[in-house]
C-alpha cells in the first residue's frame, strides 16, 4: 500500500517539475545564457550586421531604378553542428525585400529552383486540354536574376589551457554581379566563445 | 527661518533649473548609469537609407556589459519590425570612448530612437 503511494507521490512531483521548468521566451528580450553551439540570437546578429552593411553600402541600389532581382546561391554550412542555413538567409531575405530594394527568384537557387512550382506550372499545364490555356504561364516570362548571394559557415575550436576552449564561428556572405561575375560586397561577422572544455558545441 | 529663506530661494531655483535642463540628445535613450553621449550624427546613403551614429565614453572604473540598438519608425511614426533593430551586445571600456554605428531597414525609415542599456 505505501509503495503504490510512494510511486503516486513521486510521479506527481516529477510531472510538476517538468511543467515548470518550461517558459516561453519573448526573443526581442531574452538574456538567457549563451550556448556554446550556434542558437537564434547568433543568427540574428549576423543577419542584423549583413543587411546593415548591404544597404549602407548601396551595393543593392541598382542604377537603372526599379529593384534588383537576387538569387539565393549556396550557403555552405562547414562547422560541426547540423544548421538549416535558411535561419541566416530567411532573415536577409525578409529585410532586403521589405527595404524595397531587392526581390527574390524562387525559380533559381544554388540548389535548383527553390520553389518547383514555377516549372511544375509550365511543363504539366502547358498544353493540357483540362486548364484554361489564356491562364497558363506564358514561356519567357520568367525574370532572371541579376545578383547573387553566396556564403559559408566556419567553425574553429581552440584550446586555451585544460580547461577552456574557444568556439569561433564565422559568418561570410557575398553579393556577386550575375553581369560581371564580380563580387560587388562582402562581409564577415564573427561570432567568438569561451567556455568550458567539457562543453559540446553540437 | 528668516536666514534660511535666501537658501531655500536658491535652492528652489537650482531645482527649476535642474528641471529646465533639456536632454541634448532626445533621440537616445540611456539605462543605466556610467555613460556619456557628446555626439550623435545623423546621415543618409545616396538612396536615402539613415544611419545614426552614436558617440560616447564609459565613466565607469572598470569594464561593464552593455547591449545597445536602434528602434526604426516609419512616416507614420509606427515601429517597424526588423532585425536590425535586434540588441547588440558589447563591452563598454572603462574610462573609454565608444562608437556605435546604426542603420535604419530602407529609406522608409524616417525617425529612430537609439537605447543603450548599461548590465
Amino acid at each position: 500500500m505505501y509503495r503504490i503511494l510512494l510511486i503516486f507521490l513521486s510521479l506527481a512531483l516529477s510531472s510538476a517539475c517538468l511543467a515548470r521548468g518550461v517558459e516561453k521566451v519573448d526573443g526581442r528580450v531574452d538574456r538567457g545564457p549563451t550556448r556554446v553551439g550556434i542558437d537564434y540570437r547568433d543568427f540574428e546578429d549576423a543577419a542584423s550586421d549583413a543587411v546593415q552593411s548591404l544597404l549602407s553600402s548601396g551595393a543593392v541600389v541598382n542604377p537603372d531604378g526599379g529593384r534588383y532581382v537576387l538569387m539565393i546561391s549556396r550557403i555552405v554550412n562547414d562547422t560541426m553542428q547540423r544548421i538549416d542555413t535558411d535561419q541566416l538567409v530567411k532573415k536577409i531575405r525578409i529585410e532586403l525585400l521589405n527595404s524595397g530594394r531587392v526581390v527574390v527568384t524562387t525559380a533559381v537557387s544554388g540548389d535548383g529552383a527553390e520553389d518547383r512550382a514555377n516549372f511544375q506550372v509550365r511543363e504539366d499545364l502547358r498544353g493540357n486540354d483540362e486548364f484554361d490555356q489564356s491562364r497558363v504561364q506564358r514561356r519567357g516570362t520568367l525574370v532572371a536574376p541579376d545578383i547573387s548571394l553566396s556564403g559559408k559557415i566556419l567553425q574553429r575550436n581552440l584550446t586555451i589551457d585544460r580547461r577552456k576552449q574557444q568556439i569561433e564561428y564565422y559568418f561570410q556572405l557575398t553579393l556577386t554581379d550575375l553581369e560581371t561575375g564580380l563580387a560587388v560586397w562582402e562581409n564577415e561577422f564573427p561570432i567568438i566563445k569561451r567556455a568550458s572544455n567539457r562543453s559540446v558545441g553540437w | 527661518m528668516r536666514t534660511l529663506r535666501p537658501f531655500l530661494v536658491l535652492l528652489f531655483a537650482m531645482a527649476l533649473v535642474g528641471c529646465a535642463t533639456k536632454n541634448p540628445f532626445p533621440n537616445v535613450t540611456v539605462y543605466g548609469s556610467s555613460i556619456k553621449i557628446y555626439r550623435v550624427i545623423d546621415s543618409q546613403t545616396a538612396d536615402g537609407v539613415p544611419e545614426v551614429v552614436v558617440s560616447g565614453a564609459s565613466v565607469a572604473l572598470n569594464d561593464r556589459s552593455a547591449r545597445y540598438r536602434a528602434v526604426w519608425f516609419d512616416q507614420q511614426s509606427r515601429p517597424i519590425e526588423t532585425v536590425v533593430s535586434s540588441w547588440t551586445e558589447m563591452t563598454l571600456q572603462a574610462e573609454r570612448p565608444f562608437n556605435l554605428r546604426m542603420v535604419g531597414p530602407g529609406a522608409h525609415a524616417r525617425r529612430y530612437q537609439v537605447e543603450i542599456e548599461v548590465l
